[in-house]
């Protein structure tokens, strides 16, 4: 005897849901296992190489698996078979926010720390900043890496929250255009990636130079020794960069609410 | 019980895909017929729920299918000629998709499966158009879903695939449950089907129960013309006829002769003919 299905959230059907999705995930998963494995060895190697690049190229490696979880999602094609699963949108979209923002991100952070963990209990010093230090001390001078430890407190310890805020957007900006797009949805969220971060650099950008233009042509410049400049200037930048992540934390939630809310309503009403 | 209220559908304004399509669906198998473009596509996306209505609506027991709740998921299965399976095998597929359906029935895919020499491990990439939607539908009937939609089964088949299959509908088919089958090709249909459908240019003509089609007219052959034929063809020097079934003989319904008849000019005529006596369209 059949039982009548409900329209209610159902946990076993989430379970079913995940099953169904099970190998689409656990291969995103093992590659972004096996990326941040690279991405470490990278790291590593940045430090006893001296090579900066190296770990800028560390981080987008790592940064990239992260928010691109979302086209874990691509490998069905055609897409008749999800819009007929008998489960509720709301639990096969609860699944792909699951496997996005909590199941990729929480593996690769586990991975990372045990890679920290392990390589601590083999004498090395693991901590990311102390290495960064070290690489920017042999490129910059005094009055730099003052402000590059200014900046990095700011990035790192106040702002901590800005970075997985940026990541949270691009996922949400992937996880749009994934479920929007029909063909070419992978190279769709690549692009779609890069555009939001150029769009957001552009956006900061233009509220650097009008800071700086500002500030040039302010009374306090004007003032200015030639000695006590580069502080001068150092503070503005300090002041510029903490009001962008000021006006950021209050845009970008916004900018990730928006995209999520686009694909539920896009997954919900999603024609073949 | 699924009724199509008045629906209609347009890609594009100006050009109906459906327009204003009636029809009750209860069980049975029911064969859709209708020519390259009429809307048969369109109308088992609608009912399916992957398209929803511009106007009117699609609904299972009173439950609209464009909501896609799991209660019309679960018992309402659409088989598209392009399907593609995200899985490597069909085994796979009954695995992670079956278990959504609590009425999949596990030994009657291996039984259907067995019929065209699979056993459900071989891999679908390797497979040819055809032998995969072999395998599709051999899935898709041990669902065991109150309607199951199929589109175009028979595209790309071999001959004695294309009877293996209508074997199997009519196997795996119970007396509660209803598979619609799409198609233009009529020279694949046998007669199996309990009800006919037919589109043209985006209007569902006629729905019917066979049985009332061959109560009002018969379907026969003869090697001088018919005398007072509702519509004539002739075939290789002889001639074919719908003729008025006053004398109730026990014909069978001649799926080609049929269809020429209803694309003809006479096809209003027919119509009008086929359903002047109480039928409900």
């Amino acid at each position: 005897m059949r039982t009548a299905a409900t329209k209610t959230f159902s946990f076993s059907r989430l379970d079913q849901v995940w099953s169904f999705y099970a190998p689409c995930t656990t291969r995103y998963l093992m590659w972004a296992a096996i990326a941040t494995v690279v991405s470490y060895l990278m790291y590593l190697l940045a430090d006893k190489t001296d090579v900066i690049g190296m770990m800028s190229i560390s981080g987008t490696l790592l940064g990239a698996f992260a928010y691109m979880a979302p086209t874990a999602f691509t490998f069905v094609r055609n897409r008749s078979l999800v819009c007929q699963l008998p489960a509720t949108a709301a639990e096969q979209f609860t699944f792909m926010l699951l496997f996005s923002y909590v199941a990729v991100p929480l593996t690769m952070a586990a991975i990372w720390l045990s890679l920290e963990g392990i390589s601590g209990l083999c004498g090395y010093d693991n901590s990311m900043f102390a290495t960064m230090q070290r690489l920017y001390a042999s490129e910059l001078d005094a009055a730099q890496i003052g402000f590059f430890n200014d900046f990095y407190d700011l990035l790192m310890k106040r702002a901590r929250w800005l970075q997985y805020l940026s990541w949270a957007m691009s996922t949400a900006v992937v996880m749009l255009i994934v479920i929007a797009t029909e063909k070419q949805r992978f190279m769709k969220a690549v692009a779609g990636v890069i555009v939001a971060g150029v769009a957001v650099g552009i956006v900061s950008g233009v509220f650097m130079i009008v800071r700086m233009v500002d500030f040039f042509s302010s009374a306090e410049f004007a003032r200015a020794s030639e000695e006590d400049i580069m502080p001068v200037i150092t503070n503005v930048l300090m002041n510029g960069v903490n009001d962008i992540a000021n006006f950021s934390l209050c845009v970008v939630p916004a900018i990730i609410i928006i995209c999520l809310y686009l694909s539920w309503r896009k997954f919900k009403s999603f024609q073949m | 019980m699924l009724n199509i209220n008045n629906v209609s559908f347009y890609y594009r304004k100006g050009f109906m895909a459906v327009d204003d399509a009636c029809a009750g669906i209860g069980s049975g198998i029911y064969l859709l017929l209708g020519e390259n473009g009429a809307g048969k596509t369109t109308l088992l996306h609608l009912i399916s729920g992957l398209l929803f209505p511009k106007s009117g609506s699609c609904s299972l027991d009173e439950v609209d299918t464009s909501l896609r709740s799991p209660y019309t998921t679960e018992r309402i299965f659409f088989v598209a000629d392009d399907f593609d399976c995200p899985f490597a095998t069909i085994n796979e597929l009954a695995r992670r998709h079956g278990l959504f359906y609590p009425t999949f029935n596990y030994e009657m895919m291996r039984a259907n499966l067995a019929d065209y020499g699979m056993d459900g491990s071989e891999k679908l990439r390797a497979m040819s158009l055809g032998t995969r939607r072999k395998a599709f539908i051999a899935y898709s009937l041990a669902l065991g879903v109150d309607y199951l939609l199929l589109d175009e089964p028979t595209n790309g088949m071999d001959i004695s695939s294309k009877k293996i299959m209508l074997k199997q509908i009519g196997r795996c088919v119970s007396d509660d449950q209803c598979i619609i089958v799409s198609t233009h090709n009529v020279h694949d249909l046998h007669t199996m089907f309990d009800h006919l459908m037919l589109m043209r240019r985006g209007r569902l003509r006629i729905s019917m129960p066979v049985a009332d089609i061959l109560e009002r007219a018969a379907f026969v052959s003869s090697p001088s013309p018919i005398p007072g034929a509702i519509f004539p063809e002739p075939e290789g020097g002889r001639f074919k006829a719908i003729i008025p079934n006053e004398q109730h003989i026990d014909t069978d319904i001649d799926y080609p002769l049929f269809y020429s008849a209803m694309m003809s000019e006479a096809g209003d005529s027919f119509i009008e003919f086929l359903t002047s006596k109480n039928i409900q369209l």
